[in-house]
């Protein structure tokens, strides 16, 4: 007895019990660290960025192609039948298709069985193809458009247990750990044999880590394949298996499992890269390419179905034959799966964030209410207002205008920029902010700071018809020379360089005459049209100099299309918005984003100025329009030309859509284009895309008509009848009703004298 | 609690562990922790929309009375709306709504309806816009322009 406490074994026992001590906390430590990660959060998950849903109704104007393309780029797959969510076939007029679940938030809405038929582009009938019963209405899921990753740029879909077929489970743990639901997180035999077969050959070749051990290497160790992490990871997995259940963590695997990269989006867990690999939700996968994933998990660079194929088939037979052996898949099943393509689908061009210059204005947007990092982290919902037909359209017609118009004889690089709005709602329906859509360097449609020309002369007139002003006032178009604070003198010009006398002043903004806009302005006074400026909506500081009147004030495209969109909505200031709602991960909805309407202009004002705006597309600068198909949709619009032609513009609007574009040079430089020959051509292009309905203004109660005579053709000619133009009048201001007189008071105007070339001769060419 | 549980585990795997791994390897001083990787960021608080002005939303705005508003594709949207509305549900009602007028985005029967979940959401402002924007486009249908100054007459006095 008293040999035993000797110092030697009393050093040795205070040793192992120091040693005891010091690992209790040391595992206490990695207990903690395990609870709090799956108490928790389990992972940072990337903000999804959806679309807005498509609706179908009968009756809508639709073709079987349109409604196809929409499909095929929400992720649906098209087959000879339909089989499974997100699934489509057609025949000549005939779509089917099988919607994926979706929670709006409204609510949970279930897949739908449609059949669709279409008769002359136009949806003829809905018909749920199960019971065969008629559907006046249906809302498809939205297409996914992108995401804000993690800075780890991991990408998931997290799936419930109950979520995750069985097939599926059953084949991973027969592959992977036929042991998992015996062993305690760790199986030492399955160690011990690895450990045999790494001494042997030298190196590590064999893992003979249980799911468990996988899990908690994936989920809390670096890399590196050392003993110390192997003995770290074998506790925490014993550790893991004490605390959870065997399903917990085998769901917690299924989500986890890196399986791919799409680019810099690394591809995690089961679902997401069903979705990846396959467009399919895990329900719809077939045993094959179940297999194709399930071998994966070995090596998902070298087992990847588009990098390697061969490696995958090989790997993908060895799983089947598993399978087959086990007993989980029958042997018809087994010989059919064996002889299953590897793929049976091209893969998606451009995968995920497709749209970026829209993703940045939605980001701006968010900003508001959320923190970069929760956009990055919390899994958040969000739900736009893009629609993807508009969207794609509004990218290929820039493009192709663009290099069309470079052709022709225009600037080289030239750059644009395009936004496409409802008309009434102020939803942005797509978003263009450079000619390449993909790369997205610099997005001009949100950052492109530019003098905006004529289009500021809706503004001038606005504020003339609501000071009693009409739409046949005579305006005196002729030269005037004005003095800037500065002293120095400015002479406007028209861009024809002629003066037109005494014009209607209608016909001053149709043909978007500078002289008549200044001398009418400066009759109005600079602070009336910069209050009016801003009831449209413009946010910005307005310096009050005179050559604010021919657009000497610079916007972004998106913030020209926000003031437009007041004359668009009949005078109803209208925000523009890019999100309808944001939802948590868990689908509460978190923030829902009304519309907002604010009536800033009297309906009978705006209707006779966008009458106006109509007359510019019939017989004004933007008469280009009536060689195109949209020259019978009477269009309502502007355009913008600034000094030797550095900037292009042009914003108006259809029966349902407005649409802004602008065309320039990132250098600043003449793009030798106008208005109408630039950046009309690009806006005619695209609604023509669109399918944009034509424009009929709502008559206000409060509107009578009255002729005048705008031109003087000879009374015996066959142009004798256009002497009569037919305009709006309030009932207030009749026909002819004298304005404030434009020649008589003009204070800050005087006589021309000759004057040198100034600050403001550089503006003399802004016309159109 | 959770401490007394889990000494038991701890002292089962120090010993499997012990057994398991060369001396070498236990004896290592533990490395530090990799940084903690959820973030401990609460979820962004419910921004909610702008409180109503006033008192909280009283029974919805008066149904008028003979009203047959024109109805065109989104119609069955329309009319579940006017359910929904019927109902109390104005969340529901105004999704429902905002669908319709998507489809037929210058029915000045469906912006009246919005009009009027607004109003019983006790958004009185918005209700009177939303009434001037049906007004704006009703054009020849005095019955639907007198119900909507009548629904702001109602939303002025409760301002």
């Amino acid at each position: 007895m008293k040999r035993l406490l000797t110092p030697l074994t009393l050093l040795l026992g205070a040793a192992l019990l120091v040693g005891a001590v010091l690992f209790y906390l040391y595992a206490g430590r990695l207990e903690e660290e395990i609870r709090v990660r799956f108490e928790g959060k389990r992972w940072s998950l990337p903000a999804t960025v959806y679309a807005r849903p498509l609706e179908l109704f009968v009756g809508q104007q639709l073709s079987p192609s349109l409604l196809e393309d929409e499909l095929l780029l929400s992720g649906y797959r098209k087959g000879e039948t339909v089989a499974g969510q997100g699934s489509f076939s057609r025949s000549g007029d005939r779509v089917t298709l099988i919607s994926r679940a979706f929670h709006h938030p409204s609510g949970p809405e279930p897949p739908l069985h449609l059949e669709v038929r279409f008769t002359n582009e136009q949806i003829l009938a809905l018909t749920d193809s199960r019971d065969r019963s008629d559907l006046p209405i249906a809302r498809l899921d939205p297409a996914r458009i992108g995401s804000f990753h993690p800075t780890a740029h991991q990408d998931r879909i997290v799936l419930e247990s109950e979520e995750v077929p069985a097939l599926l489970t059953d084949t991973l743990l027969t592959v992977e750990d036929r042991h998992f639901h015996k062993h305690h997180g760790i199986a030492p035999l399955a160690i011990l044999r690895a450990l045999i077969a790494n001494l042997r050959a030298g190196e590590t070749v064999q893992g003979g880590s249980t799911i468990t051990q996988q899990l908690v290497k994936n989920l809390f160790l670096s890399p590196e394949r050392t003993l110390a992490r192997k003995g770290k990871e074998a506790i925490m997995a014993m550790i893991l298996d004490w605390h959870y259940s065997k399903q917990d963590i085998l769901t917690t695997y299924i989500n986890e499992v890196y399986l791919g990269q799409d680019g810099n989006r690394a591809i995690h867990g089961f679902a997401l890269a069903g979705q990846h690999y396959f467009q399919r939700n895990l329900d719809d996968l077939t045993p094959a390419q179940i297999a194709t994933l399930v071998g994966m998990v070995k090596g998902p660079s070298l087992y990847n179905p588009r990098r390697n194929p061969d490696n995958c088939r090989q790997r993908r037979q060895l799983v089947l034959a598993v399978m087959g052996e086990s007993g989980l898949i029958d042997q018809a099943t087994f010989q059919a799966a064996r002889a299953e393509p590897l793929l049976d689908l091209p893969g998606r061009k451009g995968g995920f964030n497709r749209f970026p210059a829209f993703l940045d204005l939605v980001r701006q947007q968010l900003a508001a209410e959320y923190q970069e990092a929760d956009l990055r982290s919390d899994g958040l919902q969000i739900l736009t207002t893009l629609d993807p037909r508009v969207q794609f359209q509004v990218e290929a017609e820039l493009k192709k205008s663009i290099s069309h118009l470079e052709l022709q004889g225009a600037t080289e690089n030239l750059e644009g920029a395009v936004i496409v709005t409802n008309r009434d709602n102020g939803e942005v329906l797509g978003l263009a902010g450079g000619r390449a859509a993909v790369e997205n360097t610099f997005n001009r449609a949100l950052q492109a700071r530019r003098p905006i020309g004529s289009l500021v002369k809706p503004a001038v007139y606005l504020c003339a018809l609501e000071h009693g002003y009409t739409l046949a006032s005579p305006l005196d178009d002729s030269a005037l020379s004005l003095t800037g604070e500065d002293g120095r003198s400015w002479r406007p010009r028209n861009y024809d360089r002629q003066e037109h006398g005494i014009i209607p002043l209608y016909a001053a903004l149709a043909h978007s005459y500078n002289l008549a806009t200044v001398r009418l302005g400066m009759t109005l006074g600079l602070e009336p049209v910069i209050a009016t400026l801003q009831r449209m909506g413009v946010t910005g500081e307005i310096s009050p100099f005179p050559s604010l009147l021919l657009g000497a004030i610079e916007m972004t495209p998106f913030e020209v299309a926000q003031f437009y969109q007041t004359l668009a909505a009949d005078g109803f200031h209208t925000p523009l918005r890019a999100i309808n709602a944001v939802m948590a991960a868990d689908r509460t909805t978190l923030s829902r984003y009304g519309w907002l309407v604010e009536q800033r202009f009297a309906p009978e004002i705006i209707f006779q100025l966008n009458h106006a705006l109509q007359r510019v597309m019939s017989e004004g600068t933007g008469k280009a329009i009536l060689d195109s198909p949209l020259g019978s949709h009477h269009p309502a619009g502007k355009t913008g030309t600034t000094d030797e032609l550095r900037d292009s513009w042009f914003a108006g609007f259809s029966g349902e859509h407005l649409a802004v574009v602008w065309l320039g040079r990132d250098d600043n430089r003449p793009i030798a284009l106008t208005g109408s020959s630039g950046a009309l051509v690009v806006w005619i292009n695209t609604l023509e895309a669109i399918h944009s309905t034509p424009l009929a203004l709502t008559e206000p109660a409060g509107i009578s008509w009255g002729r005048i005579q705008a031109r003087a053709h000879q009374s015996g000619s066959l142009l004798a009848g256009l002497n009569d133009t037919l305009l709006p009048f309030t009932a207030a201001g009749e026909v002819e009703q004298p304005p404030p007189s434009a020649t008589g008071q003009r204070p800050a105007v005087r006589s021309r004298p000759p004057g040198s070339g100034s600050f403001f001769e550089r503006l003399q060419n802004w016309l159109q | 609690m959770t401490t007394q549980k889990t000494i038991l585990p701890i002292i089962i795997i120090a010993l499997v562990a012990a057994a398991l791994l060369c001396s070498g390897c236990v004896g290592k001083v533990p490395v530090p922790l990799p940084p903690e990787k959820t973030s401990p960021v609460p979820p962004p608080a419910q921004p909610a929309p702008p409180p109503p002005p006033g008192e909280p939303a009283e029974p919805p705005a008066p149904s008028p009375p003979a009203y047959s508003p024109r109805t065109g594709p989104a119609r069955t949207l329309y009319l579940d709306a006017e359910q929904a509305l019927a109902r109390g549900e104005r969340e529901q009602a105004e999704m429902l709504v905002e669908r319709a007028l998507r489809i037929e985005p210058r029915n000045p029967h469906y912006w009246y309806t919005l009009a009027r979940i607004k109003y019983a959401q006790g958004d009185y402002p918005q209700a009177i816009q939303l009434c001037r924007k049906s007004t704006s486009l009703a054009g020849g249908q005095p019955q639907l322009i007198e119900l909507n100054s009548r629904l702001i007459r109602q939303a002025e006095a409760k301002r």
